[in-house]
């Protein structure tokens, strides 16, 4: 009898952690997959050289003496979406951060520096393309 | 009182929450139905204007929500100070605990679901918070949360998992589902209540602050603080664990977690009342005194009540189309209106971004609330042309414009009353005290800063001063004009409401014209017109006089050559220079940029390629001229600044007006310009200025009888200064020296100041007291002629020497110069009234002009001027000895005949 308890009791527990573990690879799988498809995201946006810092939804470009940057407006405290500059300080509304015009940290509590992106300048054309 | 207490009788906190709850879900049902989580700010938006019900459902939603939140946590520590009672099983009480985090992201989703300006952040916090959590964070972030372009995610957690989580929780540990009627009661009568007069918060889009909603304010202020926001997620597990272990932990225990979430409770209500009312922009910290409190932190809290019957039509609300991807109260009523530039139609900008007020308010009293009748006034230029979408780098610069501070004016008049030694000391005219000079500018001077507010509607005139950005920006056409003319007759026609000003590029030489035909009359004198003492009616019916503002009488003499040729203010003066470049500056002459040799020049030009302009600049040159593409411009020599209405091009170099976009081709100067070295230093401006106007023998006095006006608080007053006019003249200007370091340049200058101020009709404490001043001041007398003057204006001219007006004469036989001046001498300083100098004279160690740096000419340099002068007496302007002095005079005196006499200065 106990024998058959423990057999049926065994067989629940296993079954449960079996069901748990299956959903959450399954889970853990599902969701993986999905962000490597939606995370692979390409902006191309007409350049202006003569701007020194223009802001898009998710990158910056900073143009100092014909070298160009892309750095992502994700402040590095907590992804808050950097939307201005002033005096060649780049601005965090949300906690107060500032970053020079290279991403490096001026005021924290960032401590990292803006990531810097890749990108293509074809210049015939002025377009500028951000790989993310 | 009996009945109040039978009302609330069975009570607790827990039917509270519940029926909160059950409010909530009802209304989150009903507003699931005009709610598009595609188009959410849309959707909220038509829905707060055009469906008044529905918005009274979302914000019967809203404020049940927030009951249901503080209620809960009320209802939770109500049961921590009753242990005793509580009899949950482990479990429930795990599931419980869960439960608080589960409730706050129900909210936080609720939040998110507003689509408005601060969902993205809000989205973006969140989601680098989950984040942080080791090895599941990114599943679970991307599991709540989805992609940041979409929120479908977020809608079904809210409306579905926590929800129903809330749900299971809510009957698992209280066996109850609905809440008892008394409770019911209470609650939907406060949300009810609320939701009448407090319509739910939708982010405008203007207000810079991010903040998130009230109960995160202070997480927000402890994120802040943390460098590293993993801390965050220990804080918050250990809130839980505290929550958690009070029922079952010793009795000491117990007590410490209870005292640890009080005292944790307390801290973060202070820091949600720092973060609410003392965050601005970018989490900085403002005081309520600060400038631009009201519009950082106190929008935040504007809300209006709901109106269930809009103030417009069926036909109106669906003609009515959509700013920036959301619907703005305004235009659904402000229909068809025109006279806008494409840049600034509400089909752009909407109405809210430069007028205020609140574009989700459907009644017309609601949605003009704090609305900006003329916007573009710097007290509030920084919330309408100058939010941050729009023009923010010009507006962030504006106090540094001496048009806006006047400190050259300032400092000066200061100067004159010998209130400081310097006339260059920076100041700004906010700043003003109650001294005598202060108080000279208050009733004449600074009415003209552009800080001045423009109070009224209606086209830019003589008569008009300031307006901050509208100063120069807003035109009104025909139509326009007309309509706002029938207004102001008839305060009952409207039409002038369908027919706006333009607001644009369009800056005309009238926009300039109403504080620059004053002081130094620039704007009339480049149109040629001289002001008289004359009296209006004995000139109305010739043609060679005007009035301006009705009573000055202005004589024609000659205009500028510039202006024969149609060119405005705006051709020569850049943004830089009129709307500041960010520097203090303390004279106009340091401010402005642009020479006469930046476009006439002889040699290669400095250029700019439009690959190499500021934004700026490249920004009006499109707009003006089309693409910049290959483009090359010159810049000015002084700061470099690009022209953007010129161009290089094939070795040619061209101008263009920028209102008309006349092509001019560009002229090298005049080869006398540049011949030899004698003039090198010598402006352009000193030989090409045909005239200009002057006034001598001012006197200024303080009449505490005289009715007066402050200029600074626009408002009239009893006693005023009063400035009795001396002689205005006009001519061929003196020439000074100005000097920087090592350099000199000679320029035009007038009698800026030859005046008599009796300080003592002012102050008391210094009666008696009169001061008298002989002060030249610098001149650009926009008088500009092609040809310049000839040799002997300057080389035997009293007037072009400093000893004003008289007779120079150079005696031949005994090999003098002489001066038998026109005016008397002033008893004050025994000068002759029109001079600067005495005769082979240079007031060394005086005060003699209104810059630091501006002298009448050495008597050496007299001397050498005189001494060409004596040539030019037997020679001609043109002779071969005039044009080869010009080479090397000294050579030319040294090679001279036995016949030439020059000057005996002993």
């Amino acid at each position: 009898m106990n024998k058959e308890v423990h057999t049926r009791r065994y067989f629940i527990k296993s079954a449960f952690i079996g069901l748990i573990t299956g959903t959450a690879v399954l889970w853990g799988s599902m969701v993986g997959r999905q962000k490597t498809i939606n995370s692979k995201k390409k902006f191309t946006i007409p350049y202006n050289p003569n701007q020194e810092v223009s802001f898009n939804d998710e990158f910056i470009v900073v143009t100092r003496d014909n070298k160009i940057q892309v750095l992502s407006s994700r402040c590095t405290h907590l992804g808050c979406k950097i939307v201005s500059e002033s005096d060649s300080k780049l601005l965090c509304p949300c906690h107060g951060s500032s970053f020079d015009l290279e991403g490096n940290v001026l005021i924290g509590p960032a401590l990292r520096p803006l990531e810097k992106l890749d990108f293509e300048i074809d210049r015939n054309s002025s377009i500028l393309t951000v790989q993310l | 009182m009996k009945n109040s207490k039978n009302i609330i009788k069975d009570v607790t906190y827990g039917q509270i929450s519940l029926a909160a709850f059950l409010i909530c879900a009802i209304t989150g049902v009903l507003i699931a139905i005009p709610y598009d989580v595609n188009n959410p700010l849309l959707s909220l938006s038509t829905i707060m204007i055009l469906n008044p019900t529905a918005s009274f459902i979302r914000n019967l939603h809203f404020w049940s929500a927030q009951g249901f939140l503080i209620f809960t946590l009320i209802h939770i520590w109500d049961h921590f100070n009753r242990t005793s009672d509580l009899r949950i099983k482990k479990g429930v009480w795990l599931r419980l605990t869960i439960g608080v985090i589960i409730l706050f992201l129900a909210m936080l989703t609720g939040f998110l679901l507003k689509g408005d300006a601060d969902t993205q952040q809000a989205w973006r916090i969140l989601d680098s918070l989950i984040n942080e959590i080791p090895t599941i964070g990114s599943l679970i972030a991307y599991s709540l949360l989805g992609t940041e372009d979409s929120l479908q995610l977020v809608y079904v957690h809210h409306i579905a998992t926590f929800t129903i989580f809330l749900a299971i929780i809510t009957f698992e540990h209280s066996r109850k589902l609905w809440p008892i009627y008394n409770a019911f009661f209470i609650v939907l009568l406060g949300s009810v209540i609320l939701s009448y007069f407090f319509t739910a918060p939708l982010h405008d889009g203007i207000n810079p602050s991010v903040k998130g909603p009230w109960y995160f304010v202070g997480f927000q202020e402890v994120l802040h603080w943390l460098t590293m926001p993993w801390i965050s997620i220990l804080i918050i597990i250990l809130f839980l664990t505290l929550i958690y272990i009070i029922p079952y932990a010793g009795k000491q225990t117990s007590f410490l977690s209870k005292r640890s979430l009080l005292i944790i409770t307390i801290l973060y209500i202070l820091l949600t009342i720092s973060g609410m009312f003392f965050r601005g922009e970018n989490w900085g910290w403002i005081w309520p005194w600060q400038a631009n409190y009201s519009h950082s932190v106190m929008n935040s809290f504007k809300t209006s009540s709901v109106t269930f019957t809009p103030d417009f039509s069926e036909l109106e609300i669906s003609n009515s189309g959509l700013v920036d991807g959301k619907k703005e109260s305004c235009i659904v009523c402000h229909q068809d209106v025109v006279g806008f530039t494409a840049s600034h139609s509400p089909e752009a900008i909407g109405c809210f971004s430069c007028h205020g007020g609140n574009p989700f308010d459907g009644s017309k009293e609601g949605a003009h609330q704090n609305m900006i009748l003329v916007p573009g006034n710097f007290a509030d230029a920084d919330i309408s042309c100058g939010t941050t979408n729009c023009h923010p780098d010009i507006t962030r610069r504006k106090s540094s414009n001496l048009m806006s501070n006047l400190s050259g004016m300032i400092s000066v008049d200061r100067f004159v009353f010998n209130e400081q030694d310097n006339p260059d000391i920076l100041t700004d005219v906010h700043h003003l005290a109650n001294t005598a000079a202060d108080e000279h500018l208050r009733n004449l001077c600074v009415t003209c800063h552009l800080d001045n507010p423009k109070t009224e509607s209606g086209p830019v005139t003589e008569k008009s001063r300031g307006g901050g950005c509208l100063a120069c920006h807003v035109n009104y056409d025909q139509f326009a004009t007309t309509a706002w003319l029938n207004h102001k007759a008839d305060v009952f026609d409207t039409t002038y409401l369908k027919y706006h000003p333009s607001i644009s590029m369009q800056v005309t030489n009238q926009h300039c014209f109403g504080c620059h035909s004053r002081s130094a009359r620039i704007s009339t004198s480049y149109e040629g017109w001289h002001e008289t003492d004359l009296v209006a009616e004995n000139v109305l019916l010739d043609s060679n006089y005007r009035l301006v503002e009705e009573t000055r009488v202005f004589k024609f003499v000659q205009e500028d050559v510039h202006h024969k040729l149609g060119l405005s203010c705006i051709d020569c003066h850049n943004s830089y220079e009129v709307m500041g470049d960010g520097n203090y500056y303390a004279h106009q002459e340091n401010q402005t940029t642009l020479s006469c040799s930046d476009c006439h020049f002889d040699g290669e030009p400095a250029t700019v390629d439009s690959k190499e302009l500021d934004n700026e600049s490249a920004k009006i040159a499109s707009m003006r001229f089309g693409a910049n593409n290959e483009k090359k411009f010159l810049v000015t020599n002084k700061r470099g600044v690009p022209l953007v209405n010129t161009k290089v091009r094939n070795d040619s170099n061209f101008f263009f007006t920028k209102n008309e976009g006349v092509e001019f081709v560009l002229s090298p100067p005049n080869e006398v310009c540049t011949k030899g070295n004698a003039h090198d230093n010598l402006s352009c401006a000193s030989c090409h200025s045909s005239w200009a106007p002057s006034c001598i023998g001012c006197h200024n006095e303080y009449d505490p009888n005289e009715r007066g006006y402050d200029m600074i608080a626009n408002r009239e007053k009893m006693g005023s200064w009063v400035e009795y006019v001396g002689e205005y003249n006009h001519g061929l200007p003196a020439l000074g020296v100005r000097k920087d370091g090592e350099n000199m340049e000679v320029i035009p200058v007038v009698p800026g100041m030859v005046l008599t101020i009796d300080v003592g009709s002012f102050s008391k404490d210094l009666h008696d007291s009169l001061i008298f001043h002989r002060l030249f001041a610098p001149s650009a007398p926009h008088t500009t002629v092609t040809k310049g003057r000839d040799c002997k204006s300057c080389h035997n001219n009293p007037v072009a020497l400093g000893y004003g007006k008289g007779k120079l004469t150079f005696d031949l036989t005994n090999h003098k110069w002489s001066f038998d001046s026109h005016y008397q001498n002033n008893p004050n300083d025994n000068l002759p009234e029109d001079s600067w100098v005495g005769f082979m004279d240079d007031r060394l160690g005086e005060k003699v002009s209104t810059r630091s740096n501006l002298f009448p000419f050495s008597v050496e340099d007299q001397k050498r001027i005189l001494t060409v002068g004596a040539c030019l007496t037997c020679h001609d302007d043109n002779s071969t000895v005039a044009q080869q002095s010009l080479i090397n005079f000294d050579s030319i005196i040294g090679s001279r005949s036995s016949r030439c006499i020059i000057p005996d200065w002993n």
